[in-house]
């Protein structure tokens, strides 16, 4: 083989080379990429949590305020939460109980105020969903 | 309005317990009061229409005026333990009890 021969064959060996290494680079590139993204998604998704937790936790305090408009406000945020967080649901829920079973056994009111008829909506919402769950399992 | 999720496993645990509430006049209609703990709570004038009541625990529930028109799977046993009068209207299948 004589000297031009190899310099070709030299040639296209730094081809493969220099391809199979931008190849490598690119998908390690594409990787890291990839990793950064799901790490952002997630801290988004726990800043979202963050903000969740701390709605519950302002709503709940606000459920027992004296102004209408105060609780009303409470009890759809609450209702907001459990939304788009369904792993609330049980704890709101619970609380929401909570505030009708104790909170109402001193009124003397003869009718339902419109805080405790939104919450007795959200009582069957989640019955209903409750009761088609439990049916789907069967 | 979007409606409220509730997780799988959490579907299982959910029950109405709202024991002792004073909620006159409130609306369960159409509602889904499977296993719910209704005891002493004050439901006077409540409308109950078309409420699904499987095995519901109304013992000491006031019922005065509340309507459950429709409702179904409400037996004689747990509407005896419920507060009831004249007022109370019930469903055409419980009212033959009510006036024995």
């Amino acid at each position: 083989m004589d000297a031009v021969a190899w310099s070709e064959v030299a040639r296209n060996w730094a081809i493969v080379l220099g391809g199979g290494l931008g190849l490598a680079l690119a998908f390690w590139r594409g990787l890291a990429a990839s990793r950064q993204a799901l790490a952002s998604r997630e801290q988004a998704r726990l800043q979202r949590r963050d903000h969740a937790t701390e709605l519950f936790n302002r709503a709940v305090e606000q459920l027992a305020d004296d102004r209408l408009e105060v609780r009303l406000s409470a009890i759809y945020t609450l209702r907001a939460v459990i939304v788009d967080f369904a792993d609330f649901s049980l704890p709101v829920t619970e609380v929401l109980q909570a505030f009708l079973a104790e909170r109402t056994a001193e009124r003397s009111e003869e009718t339902l105020g419109p805080d405790l008829a939104v919450i007795v909506e959200i009582l069957l919402d989640a019955s209903d969903q409750a009761a088609t769950g439990r049916q789907s399992q069967v | 309005m979007r409606r409220i999720k509730l997780l799988p496993e959490d579907r299982a645990k959910f029950r109405i317990k709202i024991p002792g509430a004073r909620i006159p006049g409130a609306k369960f209609d159409k509602g889904n009061l499977t296993d719910a703990d209704l005891s002493f709570a004050n439901c006077s004038n409540a409308s109950f229409r078309g409420a699904d009541f499987l095995r519901a625990n109304l013992k000491g529930t006031i019922l005065r005026g509340a309507d459950l028109t429709g409702a179904k799977n409400l037996t004689w046993g747990q509407l005896s333990k419920a507060i009831i009068d004249e007022t109370t209207i019930l469903p055409k299948e419980l009212e033959q009890h009510a006036a024995e």
